[in-house]
Order: C-alpha cells, then sequence, then structure tokens
C-alpha cells in the first residue's frame, strides 16, 4: 500500500519528475534526453513517451520563443506527475504573462494554399491533452496539460 | 537530425533522420528551401528514419510542399512511423500533403 502524504507536506510525491532548464531552444535537447529517461522509469508506452515527448516540445518552444523579451537568461521549471490514469505535466516560466490557449483553435484548411503554419503547435497540445489550463500566478505563468498515461 | 538526397528515376528523394523539431528546423528549412530551387520539381520525402516532428518540422515540411507547388512540381511524403504518421494526420497534414505507405508507391504516383 503506498504511504499517504499529507497535502502540506514538503516531500515530493512519489515519481514526481522534475527539471529545470534555460530559455534557449539548445535546451530542446536536455529536455528530450530528460523525458527518454522520465520515460524509462515510468514505465511508459512508446506512445505516451512520444506525446509527452510531443506536448513538452511544443509547450516548451513556445514559453522560449515567447515569452521573453529581455534577451537574458531565465529558467524554465518542469514537472511530470503521474497521477494514475494521467501524466500532469507542467511547465512554470517568469516571462510576461502568455497564455498559449488564447490562440484560436486552428481550422483545417482545404488546401495547401490555405494552409497557415501558425498554431500548429497548440493544435497538437489540445488534440493530444486530456485537459489544458493556464493560471498567471505572481510574477509566473503556469501551464498545466494532462495527458493520458496509458494507451 | 540529417537530411540526404537521392535520385530514383526522375524523382528526388529526400531521407529524414533524427528529430525535426525547434532545434533543427533552421537547418532542415534551409535544406528544404534548397531542395525546392534545385532542378527536380518531383520530391519524395521519406520519413522512415524520422524519431520526431513538432509543429516546427510541420512548418518544414509545408513550406517545401508549397515551393514546390509553386514551380510546377510536388512534394509527397512516404513511409513515417506510426507516431510520427498521428501527428501529420492530427495536423491534417494528410489531406493536404499526398503520404503513401512505401516509398515505391510515393515514386511511382508521380509517373
Amino acid at each position: 500500500m503506498a504511504p499517504s502524504r499529507p497535502d502540506d507536506s514538503p516531500a515530493s510525491p512519489p515519481g514526481l519528475e522534475t527539471l529545470e532548464i534555460i530559455n534557449r531552444l539548445s535546451q530542446l535537447e536536455v529536455l528530450s534526453d530528460w523525458v527518454a529517461d522520465v520515460a524509462t522509469r515510468l514505465g511508459l508506452s512508446a506512445r505516451v513517451s512520444f506525446r509527452l515527448d510531443l506536448v513538452l516540445a511544443e509547450a516548451v518552444t513556445n514559453v522560449i520563443e515567447n515569452a521573453y523579451t529581455d534577451g537574458i537568461d531565465h529558467k524554465i521549471f518542469i514537472q511530470v506527475e503521474p497521477i494514475t490514469p494521467l501524466l500532469a505535466v507542467t511547465i512554470r516560466d517568469d516571462g510576461q504573462p502568455f497564455n498559449p490557449l488564447d490562440h484560436p483553435e486552428v481550422v483545417p484548411p482545404k488546401s495547401l494554399a490555405e494552409a497557415r503554419a501558425g498554431g500548429l503547435g497548440i493544435h497538437l497540445i489540445r488534440s493530444y491533452a486530456q485537459e489544458c489550463r493556464y493560471e498567471r500566478q505572481g510574477q509566473e505563468n503556469q501551464f498545466t496539460i494532462l495527458l493520458n498515461s496509458v494507451d | 537530425m540529417q537530411i540526404s538526397t537521392r535520385q530514383s528515376y526522375d524523382v528526388l528523394v529526400v531521407d529524414m533522420e533524427g528529430r525535426l523539431d525547434s532545434k533543427s528546423s533552421g537547418y532542415s528549412y534551409d535544406e528544404m528551401v534548397a531542395i525546392a530551387q534545385g532542378n527536380t520539381k518531383q520530391v519524395v520525402v521519406n520519413l522512415a528514419q524520422l524519431e520526431f516532428i513538432t509543429s516546427a518540422g510541420l512548418r518544414v515540411l509545408l513550406m517545401a510542399s508549397k515551393l514546390l507547388k509553386s514551380g510546377g512540381g510536388d512534394l509527397k511524403l512516404c513511409n513515417p512511423n506510426p507516431l510520427v504518421k498521428d501527428v501529420l494526420e492530427t495536423a491534417g497534414f494528410d489531406s493536404l500533403i499526398h503520404l503513401y505507405a512505401t516509398e515505391a508507391e510515393a515514386v511511382k504516383s508521380f509517373s
């Protein structure tokens, strides 16, 4: 039986995975390596691991490309918590307020000529997630994505 | 991310290998623009060795397809692994860019 944990306990819940990166696109490699390790530790299937990799790459790229204008390094905090049958994926950053869910739903284009590149990232996140939430907490953006943890 | 090309009859086959994401999309964009501006306008992108793709990678494929079409050519995709194929379908690309199960089918479609 799993040990109970009071809500105010400072200890990390079992299976909680965390990563801290800097707001540079070169850090995406660190992120994908970490996702591979997390997938192994949590015993995720190839499909769930791929989707975790994808939603994190999209969400973190959004932060790196949109949340900062000052040209200096900032930390981005990433957390994956298994809450069976879901994975709660959280991205926190101290950039300017930026809600990715403000982007309107992508309307599938009828032709190549009509197709536009914008909004595909958040479209993929929305498509793969069970739920997405954005909150501004103090000076931080917090974006949470709930993914199925099983196929 | 690696991109290489080879000729198959009158078709240029582009092999993509690795991860096509924001980190590699700049290099991939430049490579695909050079390919689209080359002499062969019939292009098949073989995705068999592509492990991962994000929206940044989708934008590269979309741009290359538009460039080739505007020059009187075409771009076709083949052989994606099931997870990459799922991303292409989720993004609606399967209705914009022809997608074939095998390279042979994709090459043959130009004849």
